[in-house]
């Protein structure tokens, strides 16, 4: 028995001459949502249809669930759940006749109206799936993903295209899955997703791994330079800053300064203790991290 | 067992879909009924041959317009229904779920199958009821087993087409090209007596006219024995195979790339 639900060390898989997929290794625990980031063409779907047992690598060892995807049996498949990026509903069937359509397939299928209540669509429980909107759709995307009642279950951009208020309630099913123990697998292309979902995060650009740890974590985001923002006051440079601030100090925009800093404390320190003495007021003063979607794009930035 | 149990179960989720869609009421269901009722009242008094037997138009247009609802069941219908899904990802996702995979396709031919059936039997029975055509009672099992046999043949020839067509929104046109001068050369709209020799021997290649053949010998009152045309029969079977064939080389679950 391992702990781990997916494990792939040196995956790799070519069409032709080109390499989508150049050697990948990923590791995540059962029980977590891990978050595949990477800009699209990166290898993501390629490499979650692999996982999923659609297509067949060219290299490198997979296990989902201890056993290779490629070879995997049906009692495999009833223990994975999924969302495609491709995939439609059929427009025809309403909200629990679909569930139930697909639930008939399961050899031990979740409740049906429970399964509803999960991706909140309870109200639309006899609306056919053409009539839902984009964002209910996917929610029964999930349903449909869910009803088997799966231990692992691949989100394939679950989110993309969907407005800010689709988003949040996607987000709320998601968090629902890892309250229920499952593990997910969540493709996306955004920051802030990854960042608010996520357990683990990895980072694939052009086909390679990048960077991969917590959200907090990654990259060393935790030990990279803070920033502090202020407009300097009138009549004062740069170079009237105290010693140690100057250096690392730079202008943007008029007056506005920053300072990329290791230490923000006693920089902070530092800098107001100098307007304090000076009788200077400090406008739009504030100190910040460098985000997570600062990382991705430093990350996947084209060489 | 198990299998079959599933088989029902799509097939009832499958009979809804189609029920719900209006164009498959319409284009399978409604579309024969009106032609029967046109057709025959406009040409049914005049009389033609057929086998070298003259027969009233209407004895001749029930067994052909039940051919058109076999075909626009059999065939049109369940090639669209399966490009539709193949291309909406319904087959893939179907595919990711732990059950056989021949199920979704055996309940999509049976179907497909059962509603070629009940067309034919609606269309034959108003025949009988609104114009008093006939069925010979000794002719019963020729046009029962022109009926299944056409049935499963359009099936699988409607597989085999399926594998060609790259998107839903292209599947009803291609469908329709395909079959609608085959209706017209086969004698399905107006007798095939009226046809130039050179046309009616080229649609006895394909299977419409077969099927249309072996309905009409049954209808027949001239017809002796059991009504069963065995080279009709052959003929459609061949096709259906032709059909299976290509379905087995050239099936896939999955949508085309960038579709």
């Amino acid at each position: 028995m391992s702990e781990l639900a997916v494990a792939t060390h040196g995956l790799k898989k070519s069409y032709g001459s080109t390499e989508a997929v150049r050697g990948v290794d990923l590791e995540v625990k059962l029980g977590e949502v891990f978050a595949f980031l990477g800009p699209n063409g990166a290898g993501k779907t390629t490499t979650v249809e692999i996982l999923e047992g659609f297509r067949k690598r060219s290299a490198g060892e997979v296990t989902v669930l201890g056993v290779d995807p490629w070879h995997a049996s049906r009692k495999w498949r009833a223990r994975i759940g999924l969302v495609l990026q491709r995939c439609q509903l059929v427009p025809e069937l309403t909200v629990s006749e679909t569930l139930k359509l697909y639930a008939g397939y399961y050899p031990a299928p979740r409740e049906i109206k429970e399964t509803i209540a999960l991706v909140g669509l309870t109200e639309q429980t006899k609306q056919r799936a053409g009539r839902l909107s984009g964002g209910q759709q996917r929610r029964l995307d999930v349903a449909i993903a869910l009803v088997g009642d799966p231990e692992l279950i691949f989100l394939d951009e679950p989110t993309t295209g969907f407005d800010p208020l689709a988003r949040r309630q996607a987000w709320e099913v998601i968090s629902n899955l890892r309250n229920l123990g499952k593990t997910v697998f969540l493709t996306t292309h955004y920051m802030d997703e990854a960042e608010k979902l996520a357990d683990q995060v990895a980072v694939i650009a052009a086909g390679r791994l990048v960077a991969s740890g917590t959200p907090e974590t990654l990259a060393e985001r935790d030990g990279a330079p803070s920033e502090i923002g202020f407009t300097l006051p009138d009549g004062v440079a740069v170079g009237d800053l105290p010693g140690e601030l100057a250096a690392d100090a730079e202008i943007s925009e008029g007056s506005a300064a920053r300072l990329r800093v290791r230490q923000p404390v006693s920089a902070l320190h530092a800098l107001t203790g100098w307007a304090l003495e000076r009788g200077y007021e400090l406008l739009d003063l504030q100190v910040s991290r460098p985000s997570l979607e600062d990382i991705y794009l430093q990350l996947t930035r084209e060489p | 067992m198990k299998g079959g149990r599933l088989v029902l179960h799509q097939a009832i989720y499958d009979l809804k879909v189609f029920w719900r869609n209006p164009q498959s009421r319409f284009f399978t269901v409604a579309i024969p009924v009106m032609f029967l009722f046109i057709f025959v009242a406009v040409f049914g008094n005049n009389t033609t041959k057929v086998n070298g037997n003259t027969i009233r138009n209407s004895t001749y247009y029930v067994p052909f317009i039940a051919a058109l609802g076999l075909i626009s069941a059999a065939f049109g219908e369940l090639t669209i229904a399966i490009v539709t899904q193949r291309e909406r990802g319904v087959l893939m996702r179907f595919r990711a779920a732990p059950a056989p995979t021949w199920t979704i396709l055996v309940s999509r031919v049976l179907l497909a199958c059962m509603l070629a059936v009940i067309l034919v039997i609606v269309l034959v029975a108003i025949g009988w009821l609104v114009y008093g055509v006939k069925l010979p009672r000794s002719t019963v099992p020729g046009a029962i087993l022109a009926t299944l046999v056409g049935a499963v043949s359009f099936c699988c020839l409607g597989l085999g087409l399926s594998t060609f067509i790259r998107s839903a929104e292209s599947a009803p046109p291609i469908t329709n090209m395909l079959i609608l001068p085959l209706l017209f050369i086969s004698g399905i709209f107006f007798p095939s007596e009226l046809l130039p020799k050179w046309l009616y021997h080229l649609a006895g290649y394909f299977p419409v006219q077969h099927l249309g053949h072996a309905l009409v010998t049954a209808f027949d009152p001239a017809t002796k024995g059991a009504g069963i045309v065995g080279t009709d029969l052959l003929w459609m079977g061949a096709w259906g195979v032709l059909g299976l064939l290509v379905a087995l080389r050239r099936f896939k679950w999955t949508p085309r790339p960038g579709s």
